[in-house]
């Protein structure tokens, strides 16, 4: 089951892509940083007149699940939930 | 033998597309370190809730719709188990249409659930550029595993009626590619027991048993009078038509419902329902402004802990359009019929008896104000939560509620 976390994170995006309009390449959490795979799925949401861009991606190493967002208003990353990719 | 038994003789035109076992692919596909093993869907991740939607591997091992997830879990111990997400099953059935969008016009296409599409090839350009309707169901099936994602499969099956169609797509699960037509029927409806047909429940089947339709083979040959006399009327005389190929499945289904639901885990007394009951008619008042509809029914349902389940419908004389006369009416409802004192574990609310809101058809003798008058305070709020997120303004009925009767997805419509 995935940890859902909800935390503010930085991340190091690319505004460029064929299925989203931005991709994840990298994130600070915890002192450490993450280098990510291209995401395995994308999806919007709306908050009011806003969206919401969720990733569900692993890190390079394929040893962590982590689901991230981008609120466009906000122009704030969050760590929505990771699991253990074992 | 297909002129003798009056089956269709035209070509199949007809397309069934569904995704494989879909929020629980999608949920593969999302998780990658998933993929290969069983997974579940549910509403709720306590022990007592029940699968949704089950992946392959978990269906394989028994685990389908309605497994608890204790005995999931006892089943494969390696299960993974998450809570729906409704905007990733929006966004893959938006991708899954816009995939069939290439291959035909949207007029075409007809959503059948949030994971079944049907396309109509009657007259379609693509259709006539000398492909088959199997060369552009597996570029259809390509397409799909190329934009869901390499976890997302699809089924295709092809008919000369909507039935048949969805026939064809079950055969050859999890990545099919089928189509029925009037050479191949008999055999295949040889090789299959009558619960097997879509539309033919636990029901239908004993009906037919009892009346020597032992198999789809019998009910095939069953004269047209004999299948009335079955079903009691016109639906033996469309089981007569479907089953050889003719369509009487292509008409819109009308809307016939708009509801919601909550189980809860604190249970409460009908009395103190008031902020989930005010919730569940805010969604729904929210879904009958989108649609520009007035609700003239209401069906109010509660299961108890310890007492029978419990459920009443009426019919106003004053149609409702606002979450506020929604709720009124369902509280009403309760006061006047529902069992008190017992502690609640489910309320369901439910709408029914739609007309349009526009154009309004004014009363000469009324007691009531106009709809659009009513509407004015709803259309307000519901500008508010546009701009700035859903239930940001509330009533203070509601106030408490966050959390409560959470985005959910219906399997059966999308409306």
């Amino acid at each position: 089951m995935s940890q859902q976390v909800n935390e503010n994170i930085e991340v190091m995006a690319a505004f460029y892509g064929k299925d989203a309009p931005l991709v994840p390449l990298k994130f600070r959490w915890q002192a450490k940083e993450y280098f990510l795979k291209k995401p395995d799925f994308y999806h919007p949401t709306r908050d009011g007149y806003h969206t919401v861009h969720h990733f569900s991606l692993t890190d390079i190493e394929e040893q962590t699940y982590f689901k991230i967002a981008f609120h466009s208003g906000r122009l704030q990353w969050t760590l929505e939930e990771y699991e253990p990719c074992q | 033998m297909s002129v003798e038994l009056h089956l269709n003789q035209a070509q199949p035109l007809i397309m069934h597309i569904d995704l494989n076992s879909c929020f629980a692919t999608i949920e593969q596909q999302a998780k990658s370190h998933w993929r290969g093993d069983p997974v579940g869907v549910v509403a709720y991740d306590s022990p007592g809730g029940i699968i949704l939607a089950a992946s392959y591997e978990a269906k394989r091992l028994g685990i389908k719709l309605g497994t608890r997830i204790w005995e999931a879990e006892k089943i494969a111990p390696n299960i993974h188990i998450c809570t729906v997400d409704p905007p990733k099953y929006r966004e893959a059935h938006k991708r899954f249409k816009s995939v069939l969008e290439e291959f035909t016009s949207p007029d075409n296409i007809t959503p059948k659930s949030i994971d079944e599409f049907v396309i109509d090839f009657s007259g379609s350009l693509s259709y006539y550029k000398g492909q088959s309707l199997q060369d552009i169901g597996m570029q259809i099936k390509q397409r799909v595993h190329e934009v869901l994602g390499e976890a997302v499969f699809c089924n295709v099956g092809i008919g000369q009626n909507r039935f048949l169609a969805k026939l064809a797509s079950g055969l050859n699960k999890p990545d099919g590619l089928d189509e029925i037509n009037k050479e191949n029927m008999l055999k295949i409806y040889s090789k299959l027991e009558l619960v097997d047909l879509p539309g033919i429940n636990r029901r239908y089947n004993t009906r037919l048993q009892l009346a020597g339709i032992l198999n789809v083979t019998d009910f095939l040959h069953a004269d047209r009078q004999r299948l009335i006399a079955i079903f009691g009327g016109i639906v033996g005389h469309y089981w007569w038509l479907r089953l050889r190929g003719h369509e009487i499945d292509d008409k819109p289904t009308k809307l016939g419902q708009i509801g919601h639901q909550f189980a809860m885990k604190e249970k409460l007394t009908h009395e103190q329902l008031d902020p989930i009951l005010y919730k569940l008619s805010q969604k729904i008042a929210r879904r009958l402004h989108g649609k520009d509809l007035s609700a003239g029914g209401i069906h109010v349902g509660l299961r108890f802990v310890r007492a029978p389940y419990w459920h009443k419908s009426y019919k106003l004389s004053v149609r409702m359009v606002t979450a506020q006369e929604v709720f009124r009416a369902a509280r009403q409802l309760l006061d006047e019929h529902a069992p008190h004192g017992g502690l609640v574990s489910l309320v369901h609310v439910t709408t029914f008896g739609f007309e349009p809101v526009h154009p309004e058809q004014l009363a000469l003798i009324t007691n009531g104000r106009a709809i659009s008058d009513r509407l004015l305070v709803a259309n307000t709020m519901n500008a508010v939560n546009d701009r700035y997120g859903e239930f940001t303004l509330v009533p203070a009925t509601m106030l408490g509620t966050e959390g409560v009767a959470k985005d959910s997805i219906a399997f059966g419509n999308l409306s």
